[in-house]
């Protein structure tokens, strides 16, 4: 249940960088962080009361996991954790994305 | 960057851009854990594994095997309770026990507290045994120097592909109660290979902490470190 820290980190980077009612906040999760949306949502809400984002819609862009190979130079996307190169079939690589948890955009109401 | 929405007709609203990585107020105060370990020239572990894999057990044994050639102080984790912390404390070394209240993870700030609470002085090894979860822990960076991560022969060989994050954080794997191997269906190989198919520059050795079988290669893997 870290995903209710997250939750927390999201509301004071938003305290820090508006002052209106928040509608929506856009997020990028990657696949391999270890958040599961639901729960982030759950999160969000219940952290969020009484505070300018009550109410915004949470809205969660998962960015999937790709990587290059150390082999053949080639960027693949990984599926199902399944940790190889698509073209050379290589196990030696490094991730290029996978790891975000970003907060990409607040959207707030306009006064 | 500002950019100023107007949806056709009724409700305005404006959009702020700004792409922050959420942990950046955890990732900050663990850089700054990490310059006063580096002022201190103190190696640290962040020892991560799920509820039961035998963290405190194996560092128990590890720290009653370095203690007289090593200076190591230790920061337990735990949601509650204080037993962990008792149980290092029995080896003669400083611990400092974090009560999460119900957090399953450590952060970087409860770190800069906790480290309030040690004497730093004179280098060595600081242990940092994290709360047992095979998820949220590797989220979040303390300031350590290397993750290690436990998963133990009773766990099932299913681990690396159920929970990929931890295997791809951490620099070295113990495979813990390789004792109890002969009463398990646990494969290692297929661990090892699942393990390495996540993080093919991850170290990985197996130990047991009760039998020491093992052992003397994961003390080897530390004294090489702090010697550095």
């Amino acid at each position: 249940m870290h995903e209710l820290s997250i939750a927390e980190s999201i509301l004071d980077i938003i305290k820090k960088q508006v002052k209106d009612r928040v509608t929506a906040v856009r997020l990028r999760i990657g696949e391999l962080s270890g958040v599961v949306p639901e729960a982030l949502e759950f999160s969000f809400q219940s952290a969020s009361m009484g505070t300018l984002a009550e109410g915004a819609a949470l809205v969660i862009e998962r960015v999937p996991l790709t990587a290059r190979c150390g082999d053949c130079d080639e960027v693949f996307k990984i599926n199902d954790y399944c940790f190889a190169c698509a073209k050379c079939g290589g196990g030696n690589f490094k991730l290029i994305t996978g790891r975000e948890l970003q907060i990409e955009e607040i959207e707030v109401a306009d006064t | 960057m500002i950019v100023r929405h107007i949806p056709c007709g009724e409700k305005t609203s404006m959009k702020v851009k700004l792409v922050k990585n959420i942990l950046e107020a955890n990732d900050r105060i663990a850089d700054e854990n990490r310059r006063l370990f580096e002022k201190h020239k103190l190696f640290v572990i962040n020892v991560m594994s799920g509820p039961g894999a035998g963290k405190t057990t194996l560092l128990g044994a590890t720290i009653n095997a370095l203690k007289s050639r090593i200076k190591i102080s230790v920061i337990e984790g735990d949601i509650a309770t204080t037993r962990d912390a008792e149980k290092i404390a029995e080896t003669g070394v400083p611990v400092v026990q974090i009560n999460t209240h119900g957090a399953c993870h450590l952060d970087a700030n409860m770190i800069s507290e906790a480290l309030k609470d040690l004497s730093l002085d004179g280098g060595g090894l600081l242990i940092i045994e994290n709360v047992g979860n095979l998820v949220c822990p590797a989220e979040f960076k303390v300031g350590e120097d290397a993750k290690v991560m436990l998963l133990s022969t009773t766990e099932g060989d299913d681990k690396p592909l159920k929970y990929p994050l931890m295997f791809s954080e951490s620099s070295l794997l113990l495979i813990s109660k390789i004792d109890l191997l002969p009463y398990t269906n646990f494969d290692v190989e297929k661990v090892k290979k699942d393990a390495r198919s996540i993080n093919p520059d991850l170290e990985i050795l197996d130990v047991s902490a009760r039998t020491g079988e093992g052992m003397d290669r994961w003390y080897d893997w530390i004294v090489k470190r702090l010697a550095v």
